[in-house]
């Protein structure tokens, strides 16, 4: 029972003049851990909502394991769902918490208890089945809403930011735990989340989400190195971006004008863009900070800057480098620390490259 | 969760609570040591009033008459009023629009004009009996006014938002994503309600019903206009006894004992309802 396809299928949602989510189809795979990312407002939470049945799609299907779930009432539904607040019921004790979805069920009352007990030492809670949900830690609390919203073995289990209310080094842990308990069961999970790292360590595809679009859906490294828009290269991980001029290709790669007299050699452009970007138009580069490096002022090729601060954060240093280009950008460059530290200091003259490979070009230009 | 007394200092906490405490000293708990004393000392220690009301039916009958519609009276306005604060929570719609209304409008107006709003529906010649008469319901007018039974409904409508308002309160405090949780569980509407919302609403209830008791059992305007010699209740013999015959000291005694009666039903009270934990083992 547990562990099934989830397909959505041209989903849409409109409140009044409002596109909530508009035309969304993803197919999940059994067992898969899929992770829904976006800014709020970006729509994740809505569709969550539908998949759970409290909102009905304007147009679409949701279908379980192939069988269409859309007309059903949520109580129909078999889905679990892991809420931010964990939403336990306080007048009931962790273990009635747990036993409610299966006494929902009309289970009888051994079965009933064997399951809570297996559900709750699961998630490492054998011994708290008589407390009260606020008797328990922020984590605890968050372990009985797993343990409740698994009990029954449901196809698909929901998760809304369920570490949003906890500090930092509980979220990993529960990261790791709700990673050892997903592959252990083989559940097919969606998680919904606005927070980058935990998406990418945790899934096994990201489905970026903007404005109620599905904007990108890939394994999280294809996201991190490829990113199709510079939406999704500015949300996921720290990204560089410099305004240029697209000067045309050359042998292979491609051309840009970053001030009088200094050029850049990129990859040619994605497929999707290659129509929108000519020479002469302007353009827009990404570059994630670690594949940038520090050389001398004035080397061969090297885009000149002055270094505006240097940030020592225990396994790597940042410099923050203000270029000589178009805007006077302020580019991050991230250098693993070694023994020797890198010599330049606030205030330097430095020159700054870039591996060509992974330079992303974007059409049109932003303001940063 | 959120700032809790222990935030404050003692003489801070002390300084704030100073005029209320100094306005119940003096303005309750003063009084009805007095009253205490009046009822007992004659001037020496006498019990002939408390002998008084126990002896003779008439007042023993008052009381438990008393009792009854404060019983009737809070479970009538528990029946009625749970679904009419259960309606004030729904989301935005004409009826909760509609609920609000009826409510704040009946506790704005003054208890006399609804009082005799009643006597107007209830008497010989009035709205109801001559409707009926019309119809042909009833061969001759019925006697409505001056029953127990006026009494009780027309105390049910004057303290009916007393019953709803904590209900509503505690109903809408409870957050929306308990019944989502439930319905996702796996409860359908009415046991999303049995086990979650009602459970929940628990205190509210207590607080409306001790509240609407309270007040039934030491109505006074209501039950004068609306009742007669056969409904007397408390509060109206103590009224007689204070200002008509002036006898002082049963007038006070009376008082003591529905004071005490009050305070053992609440007790009792507390006792049967607080069951807010432990709950769904009922079911």
């Amino acid at each position: 029972m547990i562990g099934q396809a989830l397909t959505l299928k041209g989903i849409r949602k409109r409140y009044k003049e409002n596109l909530a989510v508009n035309d969304v189809s993803i197919d999940i795979d059994a067992g898969e851990f899929v992770s829904i990312l976006g800014p709020s407002g970006s729509g994740k939470t809505t569709l969550l909502t539908m998949i759970a049945g409290f909102e009905s799609p304007c147009a679409g299907q949701i279908a379980i394991g192939g069988r269409d779930i859309t007309p059903q009432a949520p109580n129909r539904r078999n889905i679990g769902l892991v809420f931010q607040r964990y939403a336990l019921f306080p007048h009931m004790t962790v273990g009635q918490n747990v036993a409610f979805p299966l006494r929902m069920r009309g289970i009888g009352r051994a079965p009933t208890r064997d399951r809570v007990k297996g559900a709750l030492e699961l998630v490492q809670l054998g011994a708290y089945e008589d407390r009260y949900p606020d008797q328990l830690s922020g984590g605890q609390q968050q372990r009985v809403a797993v343990a409740r919203a698994l009990v029954f073995e449901p196809p698909v289990l929901l998760m809304d930011e369920p570490l949003g209310a906890l500090d930092k080094n509980l979220r990993e842990a529960m990261q790791f735990e709700i990673k050892r308990l997903q592959s252990k069961l083989g559940a097919t999970v969606i998680y919904v989340t606005h927070d980058q790292d935990e998406a990418l360590t945790m899934s096994d595809r990201i489905a970026v989400m903007a404005n109620g679009n599905l904007v990108q859906i890939g394994r999280p490294t294809d996201i991190y190195q490829s990113p199709v828009s510079p939406f999704v290269a500015d949300f996921i991980g720290r990204m560089n971006f410099i305004d240029c001029d697209y000067l045309g290709s050359e042998g292979g790669e491609g051309v840009v004008l970053l001030a009088e007299g200094l050029t850049l050699k990129t990859p040619l452009p994605g497929p999707i863009d290659q129509a929108k970007i000519k020479a002469g138009m302007a353009v827009r580069l990404a570059i994630r900070p670690e594949r940038m490096s520090l050389v001398q002022a004035g080397s061969n090729g090297a885009i000149p800057g002055r270094v505006e601060a240097r940030i020592f954060v225990g396994s790597f240093q940042l410099f923050l480098v203000r270029i000589k280009s178009r805007g006077n950008p302020l580019v991050q460059i991230k250098i693993a620390a070694t023994g020797e530290m890198p010599v330049a200091d606030a205030g330097d003259e430095v020159g700054i490259r870039a591996q060509t490979a992974a330079i992303h070009i974007f059409p049109g230009q932003g303001g940063q | 969760m959120g700032v809790s007394a222990r935030h404050y200092s003692p003489a801070l906490s002390l300084t704030l609570i100073f005029p209320l405490l100094l306005l119940l000293l003096a303005g309750f708990l003063y009084p009805i040591g007095l009253l205490i004393k009046l009822s007992l000392f004659n001037p020496d220690l006498d019990f002939s009033s408390y002998r008084r009301i126990f002896e003779q039916p008439l007042y023993l009958d008052v009381i438990v008459r008393t009792v009854k519609i404060g019983l009737v009276v809070t479970a009538a306005s528990l029946l009625a009023g749970f679904p009419v604060a259960y309606a004030m929570t729904l989301p935005k719609s004409r009826i909760n629009t509609i609920a609000a209304a009826a409510v704040f409008i009946a506790l704005w107006s003054p208890v006399l004009v609804r009082s005799y709003a009643w006597i107007v529906l209830l008497q010989r010649n009035g709205v109801v009996n001559r409707i009926f008469g019309e119809l042909d319901i009833t061969p001759a007018p019925l006697k409505l006014i001056h029953t127990e039974g006026a009494v009780m409904l027309a105390m049910t409508h004057v303290l009916m938002p007393f019953m709803i308002l904590p209900i509503f309160a505690a109903l809408r405090a409870i957050p929306a994503e308990y019944v989502r949780a439930a319905r996702n569980l796996g409860a359908d509407r009415f046991s999303t309600f049995l086990r979650i919302i009602l459970p929940l609403s628990l205190p509210g209830v207590f607080a409306g019903c001790t509240m609407c008791f309270i007040l039934a059992i030491g109505f006074y305007i209501t039950p004068a206009l609306v009742g007669g010699p056969g409904t007397l209740m408390m509060a109206t013999v103590i009224g007689q006894q204070a200002t008509v015959l002036l006898d002082w000291p049963f007038a006070a005694a009376l008082a003591t004992v529905l004071l005490a009666v009050t305070l053992v039903l609440i007790l009792v009270f507390r006792k049967t309802l607080s069951f807010n934990r432990g709950f769904d083992n009922v079911g």
